[in-house]
């Protein structure tokens, strides 16, 4: 599992988005708003991993958050990517 | 090769290309000078620019159209040239530019939109006050202290520009409506269509300094957006709320 195109991420001040770049660029119409951790989710999927590895570097940042939490948070974001076409799953 | 030296956004380029429609194409900018750098086409380039209008047309769902070889060179053209203008800090915008009492002020939208029809209403609204500096395919410069915008030869179907430039006073983005209403935009709101609306190198490097330009012009130009229809008060609500 990994993203289908390079991003580069912009912080808007307010905001921070993804911004596609590199070869493919133009498949990808628009940018991707995140917040600070989809950036960090985002940074895990730029080289191929699997749910399993993601989730663990997950709760290790989050070790209050519960097993639970985490995973229906990420299976929530991971079917919004895929949905969109940006990630290989 | 056939050669010409231009004066293109306040740079001497010269252009040797394979055919001479973009020379007569440039022909308003021609100049003498030691050209600070120089643009050559290969056939790979207008090969490339094929592939890239077949691309915009099926996204568009439009039927592809079939350009000839010495204009898609002219494209090929603009686009190495815009890639090299990076370096000094311009940008090109896709949208219709018009100076009013020597301000300009950009309306940008995606392509249909009615951003020629607008600056139309400008020019009847202003007649002689009002200058068209580029219907298709303007300049930016993002300086420290001031923006400013040129014309070009890349001005779009009805060949509309003047070899001018201005400081620019504000950006529009525009969508047609029954009703004109003009409101105030932050740079977050309005970074995804100046992002689309602007080019976009495919180099990394330079995508990213396309990034970092984006964000100065949006911190150096006031970002509006523009909902309107085609009666004529539309460029007078327009031109009010950018003052």
């Amino acid at each position: 599992m990994k993203l289908r195109y390079q991003f580069k991420i912009v912080d808007m001040g307010d905001e921070i988005v993804a911004v596609p770049v590199g070869d493919e660029k133009d498949q990808l119409h628009g940018v991707i708003r995140l917040n600070d951790i989809g950036v960090e989710i985002f940074s895990l999927l730029e080289e191929d991993t699997t749910p399993e590895k993601v989730h663990a570097a997950m709760m290790e940042k989050y070790p209050d958050s519960s097993k639970d939490e985490i995973g229906k948070m990420l299976e929530s974001f991971f079917n919004t990517l895929l949905h969109e076409g940006v990630l290989i799953p | 090769m056939i050669k010409g030296i231009y004066r293109i956004a306040d740079t001497l380029v010269e252009i040797d290309s394979l055919y001479q429609e973009v020379h007569d194409l440039c022909s308003d900018y021609r100049c003498d000078g030691v050209p600070q750098f120089i643009i050559t086409t290969m056939p790979s380039d207008i090969d490339y620019e094929r592939m890239k209008s077949k691309e915009e047309d099926l996204y568009e769902g439009n039927p592809i159209r079939i350009f000839s070889d010495s204009y898609l060179e002219t494209l090929a053209v603009y686009r190495k040239l815009v890639e090299e203008l990076l370096s000094q800090d311009i940008l090109l915008f896709h949208g219709s530019a018009i100076a009013v009492d020597e301000e300009g002020y950009l309306f940008t939208a995606k392509s249909g939109t009615g951003k020629s029809t607008h600056t139309r209403l400008w020019r009847k609204l202003f007649k002689e006050r009002a200058v068209m500096i580029n219907d298709d395919k303007p300049l930016i410069k993002i300086e420290e202290n001031q923006v400013i915008i040129y014309g070009t030869p890349w001005d779009g179907k009805h060949h509309i520009s003047t070899n001018i430039n201005v400081p620019l006073k504000a950006i529009c983005l525009l969508e047609r409506s029954p009703h004109n209403n003009i409101h105030r935009l932050t740079f977050t709101q309005a970074f995804p269509a100046l992002l689309k609306q602007c080019y976009r190198p495919t180099d990394i490097d330079k995508m990213e300094k396309t990034m970092f330009l984006l964000k100065e012009l949006g911190t150096k130009v006031p970002l509006y957006k523009l909902e309107c229809n085609t009666r004529e008060d539309a460029a007078k609500v327009a031109y009010e709320g950018m003052q």
